[in-house]
């Protein structure tokens, strides 16, 4: 039996659209909503790790201002902690992005030392790590502080089995201060 | 004698029943999914900017007005003058106004305070006592409501960004030192 003209043509034009329907659909599912997905999420992870970044220099800022705290052996002290603790809670005050400072290895302190000795009568300078604060003769100390800072981002979309939620973000950053 | 011209209804006919354009139209389709792709690469781009340059205006701008704090010691009495907010917000200016809008001046001298420019807005809070760590310190926060390019008439499609940072002013844990009651 052979199909009405009018009928087939209406039937053909029809069966187009949906294709091209199906074609939209198929790219917006797996194209375009994954995609702007992402960039919400990757927008809010961005914005926490440019905040955890101001955070951390301002710790390193702190420290380059007043070296005889952060660093010698005062770094432990209660005065160089409660500072420390002050500027993080002062930028939690106004932030939108809770940022932790992480302890150091010794109790009681937030940020980590890390030494070097110098030698200064040769060139080039050799630079060495050294356990603590003490340089044979003849070398020039140096030290560094080291601060952490952390936080966690809750994200907009949760990519599943790829990115946990909340998803942790971490900044180091050292400073010398002697 | 030139041929006659087929009736208006014929050539819609045709043209209806023409089905090479099956390509354009899925170009088409396709076509909107690459330009949302490209325009949306744009913005991630221009977000990106906008952000390093909101961070490091904050940044220097505390920066530059702690040290410009430290820099006003005065001996006996030792006291401190911090900036008011409006030299706060021309720091801010110096830094991040090649990206960002440029923030206008304050009414007001105060060192305390906040000014904001279509959706830029920038805040100072001074804070701290003298003579007990980490001394004198000033938060500064900025905040920008970030619009796609192309969306900054859809104020439902905008994302707040926001940097807050501290900054300390050198030797203000010391004891003995004064604040100046007004900025300068």
């Amino acid at each position: 039996m052979q199909l009405n003209p009018f009928r087939k043509n209406l039937r053909d034009r029809l069966g187009r659209r949906g294709s091209v329907a199906v074609e939209l659909a198929l790219v917006t599912t797996f194209f375009l909503v994954p995609l702007f997905c992402g960039a919400a999420d990757f927008i809010s992870i961005l914005n926490a790790q440019a905040q955890l970044n101001t955070a951390l220099q301002a710790l390193v800022y702190y420290s380059w201002s007043n070296t005889s705290a952060a660093g010698a052996t005062s770094y432990t002290s209660s005065a160089t902690t409660t500072a420390e603790m002050a500027l993080i809670n002062a930028i939690n005050g106004a932030a939108t992005f809770h940022v932790t400072l992480n302890p150091g290895t010794v109790v009681g302190s937030y940020s980590n030392l890390q030494y070097f000795c110098v030698t200064t009568t040769t060139t080039p300078y050799t630079i060495t790590a050294n356990a603590n604060a003490t340089c044979p003769s003849g070398q020039t100390l140096q030290t560094y502080v080291q601060f952490t800072v952390s936080t966690k981002v809750g994200l907009p979309f949760p990519i599943p089995l790829k990115l946990t939620n909340p998803l942790p973000l971490s900044a180091t950053g050292s400073a010398q201060v002697q | 004698m030139r041929p006659a011209l087929p009736p208006v209804r014929h050539l819609w006919q045709r043209f209806h029943a023409d089905q090479n354009a099956g390509p354009a139209v899925e170009f088409a389709f396709c076509g909107v999914a690459l330009l949302a792709f490209l325009i949306g690469l744009l913005n991630l781009a221009l977000l990106g900017l906008d952000l390093g340059a909101l961070a490091h205006g904050v940044q220097m701008s505390a920066r530059w007005a702690s040290l410009q704090t430290t820099s006003s010691y005065a001996a006996s009495p030792t006291t401190i003058t911090e900036p008011c907010m409006g030299s706060v917000a021309t720091a801010f200016n110096n830094y991040a106004s090649a990206v960002l809008p440029v923030l206008t001046q304050p009414g007001t001298a105060a060192a305390n305070g906040s000014t904001t420019t279509g959706h830029l807005t920038l805040a100072t809070s001074w804070t701290g006592t003298p003579g007990a760590a980490p001394g004198v310190y000033l938060t500064v926060t900025g905040t920008y409501v970030w619009s796609p390019f192309g969306f900054a008439s859809f104020p439902a499609i905008s994302i707040p960004l926001k940097i807050t940072t501290a900054s300390t002013v050198i030797g203000s844990s010391q004891t003995g030192v004064t604040v100046n009651g007004t900025c300068s």
